[in-house]
């Protein structure tokens, strides 16, 4: 459905993308995460054909958007900007993209839209009056008008309240696996990510430092760690150098009750058993498993030549 | 739905998001209120009637014509509202020319009730009953409407293409161009040593010519704009 290969653009001589590649499948949700600067934005304008790039493809439905109106028909943004006229109302600022993009149906769609996104209410009020998350809601709206087949979302949620950002994962969530629509999703809400994308590609400088799904870049990039909470304090400085004493253990912290090991190849019982067969009660353990944040940060800060 | 269609539709929003524009609406209001007024006032000996509804109607139009696409385009550029629009199936010559259109209909009426008003103060001051030549007539109803939409042409033009500092330059430039073709009687007059000059089918079908060729120019060059110099030379 989306496909970038060898994507490279310049700004001023300057490379911003340099052979970034990957492809996102009819009916997935992708995420495209990176730092500020990464050339997330850049990627996602080349997609939509406002920039063009200096070499590499970059394709929608098997072609560059380009000038193409009928596939631009097919397809829905919400970028940085929500695109709504201030001076119009939220039913005429439908009401124009719906014919720009020759919707059907168009005061039916308006009229559940607006009762999707909350704001059936205020129909008639100029935008200008709105809030950012008002303006955030119906700008949605605006986006699937149209019954579009594939999304570009940017931060979509930026500056929503949770309730607000709720219903933007629960409008991609629908989106995707209910109506069978493919997602672009560019974001710096590593929660929103991870509750919603079946793929990511994490980009930085420039080129794409990872790519694959959330569950697989977890297992390639962490490796087995063994939370344990003890039932006594007097206790905890025993069991860390116990923990440390143990060849299969290559690092070990603490944080109160709490001990967090890195183990190799062993499973947690095995710890438990040399725990409890010197005494010490534990309340608690767990195996745990990065979290996105962890994942991201990790690739970044290796990319960026940091520990 | 054609390309007329959606042209259409482009520029009826553009007329509605001005219509709600007060300060917009009152600037072209104070505009041509006061340049009628004054251009009445001013004449003194040398008033002619024709002359004035000439040059008054066009001034107005295209200083209007200019605050309404400096609404239209530079605006929405700056905001960055524009780049989604260019998402949608819409051509980049549809959205200019749509513009184009909103911005010129209503920059036309202004004028026209600058026309309107300048008969009725020079009814009063002259005491009698003056109405435009048939020339000056043809003037109003046919070139000063194709000479705004120049105008506003090759403005949306430069202000898609370039940035806030250049826009300024290139604005005032087409201004100071145009300027002769508004006051042909007084650039004439003083070219011939004769400030009594009238203005006749001469400097109408001139004004035309010159009006035509820029509109065709600007919607030629309309072809060669790209979405990424409009998305990357944001003001």
């Amino acid at each position: 459905m989306i496909e970038v290969q060898d994507l490279t653009k310049t700004f001023n001589g300057k490379p911003v993308l340099n052979g970034i590649s990957f492809h996102v499948k009819k009916g997935e949700i992708f995420g495209y995460l990176g730092p500020n600067g990464a050339g997330k934005t850049t990627t996602m304008k080349i997609l939509l054909g406002l920039l063009k790039p200096e070499s590499g493809s970059a394709l929608v439905f098997g072609e560059a958007l380009g000038d193409n109106g009928d596939l631009r028909r097919r397809v829905g943004v919400l970028l940085e900007n929500a695109g709504l006229y201030e001076r119009l109302s939220a039913y005429e600022n439908l009401n124009y993209y719906a014919q720009l993009y020759h919707a059907s149906h168009i005061d039916e769609r308006i009229k559940n839209l607006l009762d999707f996104v909350g704001l059936s209410d205020r129909q008639n009020d100029r935008v200008g009056e709105f809030s950012k998350g008002m303006k955030r809601r119906l700008a949605l709206a605006r986006s699937i008008i149209h019954d579009p087949d594939v999304l570009f979302y940017d931060e979509p949620s930026a500056g929503l309240d949770p309730e607000a950002q709720k219903l933007v994962r629960d409008l991609i969530l629908h989106l995707a696996r209910e109506k069978g629509r493919t997602i672009f999703l560019n974001s710096h809400d590593l929660d929103e990510v991870q509750r919603v994308c079946s793929k990511i590609a994490i980009v930085q400088k420039g080129e794409v430092k990872a790519y694959d799904t959330i569950e697989n870049l977890r297992k390639k990039s962490s490796r087995p760690a063994v939370e344990i909470v003890l039932a006594d304090d007097k206790e905890a400085e025993k069991a860390l150098d116990l923990l440390k004493s143990l060849d299969y253990v290559s690092e070990c912290e603490r944080d109160g009750l709490r001990i967090t090991a890195i183990v190799e190849g062993e499973k947690t019982s095995t710890i438990l058993g040399v725990l409890m067969k010197d005494g010490i009660r534990v309340e608690e353990a767990k195996k745990v498993a990065k979290v996105l944040e962890e994942i991201y940060l990790t690739i970044v800060r290796q990319s960026e030549g940091k520990t | 739905m054609s390309s007329v269609k959606m042209t259409l539709v482009v520029a009826r929003k553009e007329m509605k998001t001005i219509i709600r524009n007060k300060g917009l609406l009152f600037a072209g209001l104070w505009l041509g209120g006061m340049f009628g007024v004054l251009n009445v006032l001013l004449g003194g000996q040398v008033f002619s009637f024709n002359n004035t509804i000439f040059s008054v109607a066009m001034l107005v139009g295209v200083f209007v014509g200019s605050s309404f696409s400096s609404f239209v385009f530079l605006r929405e550029k700056r905001e960055k509202i524009i780049e989604t629009l260019l998402c949608t199936p819409l051509s980049l010559k549809s959205v200019w020319f749509g513009k184009v259109l909103g911005a010129t209909v209503l920059a036309y009426l202004f004028s026209l009730l600058t026309v309107a008003l300048v008969t009725i103060v020079s009814n009063i001051m002259l005491h009698s009953l003056v109405f435009p030549s048939v020339a000056i007539l043809i003037h109003i109803l046919a070139v000063v409407p194709v000479f705004i939409a120049s105008t506003i042409g090759s403005l949306g033009f430069c202000q898609f293409l370039l940035g806030m500092r250049e826009n300024r330059i290139i604005g005032y430039l087409i201004i100071l161009i145009l300027f002769p073709f508004m006051y042909p009687h007084i650039f004439g007059g003083l070219i011939q040593g004769n400030m009594n000059v009238a203005v006749s089918w001469v400097e109408v079908a001139v004004c035309l010519i010159v009006s035509v060729f820029l509109l065709s120019l600007t919607t030629h060059l309309s072809r060669y704009l790209s979405k990424e110099k409009i998305v990357t030379s944001t003001p």
